[in-house]
């Protein structure tokens, strides 16, 4: 995962007391002591999603079947275990006769993608509206912050739906809504951050030299505040993961054919009486992914010592 | 403290007026709804029609002045889908919502703080840690997926609940059950770790040394100070739980606004979309700042601070 990778050069050019180990001077350094602190459990956690990753990525290789290829002669078959099972289908069909493992694949693709570049969104739009709330301050930095007020206020959900209802249902548009679910969470961390290490005799002194703004931003003050953005990312990414089921699963999602693991679900719904696993495979595969999330991203932010208040 | 007050009381006002002013013009900025709601080919004079008898033809301003003396007056328009007036349709509707939300949070608060008190004082042996455990899995689940689990448990192995409607009471049991698991987990994480803070502190001992009785000590003296944190996660926990609303009243076609709400985002139903979403919004601003209030009046702390 790029972004794990990217940020983690930080923690470097300023004395960072919370370092302990000075080996964390290059990215290599700081992921290095990362998995040193892992205990076996969290090793295999880690292992897990980056599987996870992989197999979304190369899930048209890993496919056995178009995941949109009806094959209406095998509908509705359970999966490798219970009674009128395919083995060509381990997973079991759906309605349409589709293949539910590559559909699943599919799917955990799709789904991945949005919540990744929703998250890569959020992340972007929060941490520069928090820089410019916090260092830059003033009547911008107070609209922002009532901006984050009132994004706190009113339940996503809602803005959600009304920008789908405004400009239509599709990927972009859905990435875009889910890239704005996030900003504000950012916002508020990043602000704070901000605000904090400026007030650090080393930027103090970087001022009193005289060096530009960027050079401030750039060089002292983000690669101080990587941590807490790293941390943020995981949370973020979990919560983006249900967000876009949901919205999908309401049918306000991708449309069909097209799968995301929450379409899949909503799909099952209607069939969950005769055909349960439509609806269960998808339904096991979100709620992995998301515990896996949730579960790094808790022990990321104990592990970078991070205090997101 | 009265300047808390007003400023908190302002901020939620400012809230609920750029939601009033940003849901009227972003519902304008698609164009004329009148396009999407009409069947294609329909003939120029029909349309113009509709759109003058919705009043969709006048200056934008004047348009907007109307839906804010309307929204006052309790004139919101009439629904384009169903031809009724946008106010009973939600009058109708309110009562299930309300239902729900209420037994959703009653549930979380009555079964999370009991809960998170029996995590805090077992938190050496497994009891704790299972507790915790499932409140981790109840916090990762998303809302859809435990309802189609407990759907395919309780309605169609066990065949004791109903598994969609809203006839009964019976029938808001597992939507209530499904609304609550977040908050729940949530409730049983802080009081647990508000209940060990407070558990550390001097006056306990003191307690303890002056021989009272040890369930005495929990109750009078660590429950009261645990209590705060908990009445912050439910105001932060409100927005959310509102937002969960609308997507467990679809799985369990509960007739409330969430279902209301996303009917609507289908049918484009402009009308009634965009006072759901300042309905929704005004109920979870005054919520928030009741909750706010109330966080005050509990703890004097935040007098001083605020």
């Amino acid at each position: 995962m790029t972004d794990l990778a990217a940020p983690l050069p930080g923690l470097a050019p300023a004395p960072n007391t919370r370092n302990k180990a000075r080996a964390g001077r290059r990215g290599q350094g700081t992921l290095a002591m990362l998995w040193r602190k892992a205990g076996w459990l969290m090793r295999l956690y880690i292992g897990l999603f980056v599987l996870i990753l992989l197999v979304a990525l190369f899930a048209p290789l890993l496919a056995p079947y178009d995941p949109n290829a009806q094959t209406l002669l095998a509908r509705l078959r359970p999966p490798v275990g219970f009674d009128r099972a395919m083995p060509a289908h381990p997973l079991g069909t759906d309605q349409l006769g589709r293949d539910m493992l590559s559909r699943t694949l599919y799917g955990l693709q799709l789904t991945m993608l949005i919540a990744l570049l929703g998250s890569l969104i959020s992340m972007l739009l929060g941490t520069a509206l928090g820089v410019i709330a916090g260092y830059v301050r003033g009547p911008l930095g107070a609209l922002i912050m009532a901006l984050v007020d009132i994004q706190i206020a009113v339940p996503f959900t809602l803005i959600a739906l009304l920008v789908i209802a405004i400009f239509g249902n599709s990927l972009p548009v859905l990435i875009t809504v889910i890239g704005v679910a996030g900003w504000e969470a950012y916002a508020r961390v990043v602000r704070a951050q901000v605000l904090t290490v400026s007030r650090m005799p080393f930027v103090e002194a970087t001022i009193a030299a005289g060096a530009t703004h960027s050079r401030i931003l750039f060089r002292h003050i983000l690669p101080n505040i990587v941590s807490p953005i790293i941390v943020m990312w995981t949370m973020t990414f979990s919560a983006l993961i249900l967000l876009e089921s949901s919205m999908s699963f309401l049918g306000l999602g991708v449309q069909p054919p097209t799968a995301t693991l929450g379409s899949m679900v909503g799909l099952g719904r209607d069939y969950l009486a005769s055909s349960p696993w439509i609806a269960v495979v998808p339904s096991l595969a979100i709620m992995f992914v998301s515990l896996l999330v949730l579960l790094i991203g808790d022990w990321l932010r104990d592990a970078l010592d991070v205090k997101l208040k | 403290m009265l300047d808390f007050l007003t400023r908190r009381t302002l901020g939620s006002l400012a809230t609920l007026i750029v939601v009033v002013v940003a849901v009227f013009f972003a519902t304008r900025l698609s164009g004329n709804a009148m396009d999407y709601m009409l069947p294609p080919g329909i003939d120029a004079e029909t349309k113009a029609a509709m759109v003058r008898h919705f009043g969709l033809d006048q200056p934008l301003l004047e348009q907007f002045w109307r839906y804010v003396t309307g929204l006052f007056s309790g004139d919101v328009g009439i629904s384009l889908f169903e031809r009724r007036s946008v106010v009973t349709i939600y009058a109708e509707r309110l009562p299930n919502t309300v239902m729900l939300f209420s037994y959703a949070l009653v549930l979380s608060v009555v079964l999370g703080v009991p809960l998170g008190i029996a995590a805090a004082l077992n938190r050496r042996n497994p009891l704790g840690g299972a507790i915790m455990a499932v409140a981790f899995v109840g916090y990762a689940t998303p809302n859809f997926v435990l309802a189609i689990v407990m759907i395919l448990i309780f309605s169609f192995n066990l065949h004791w609940l109903p598994s969609s409607g809203d006839a009964t009471p019976l029938h808001f049991l597992m939507p209530s059950i499904v609304l609550a698991a977040p908050m729940l987990a949530e409730i049983v994480r802080f009081t647990r770790n508000a209940l060990l803070d407070v558990l550390s502190q001097d006056y306990l001992r003191t307690a303890r040394a002056k021989g009272l009785p040890e369930w005495l000590v929990i109750v009078k003296h660590a429950l009261r100070n645990a209590a705060i944190p908990v009445v912050t996660i439910i105001g932060l926990q409100v927005a959310g739980m509102v937002a969960r609303c609308v997507l467990v009243e679809a799985v369990f076609a509960t007739k409330g606004i969430g279902d209301l709400v996303v009917f609507a985002t289908m049918q484009r139903d402009y009308p009634v979309l965009q006072f759901g979403v300042i309905l929704i919004a005004a109920l979870v601003v005054v919520v928030s700042l009741v909750v706010d209030l109330l966080y005050a009046a509990i703890d004097p702390r935040v007098k001083v601070t605020a």
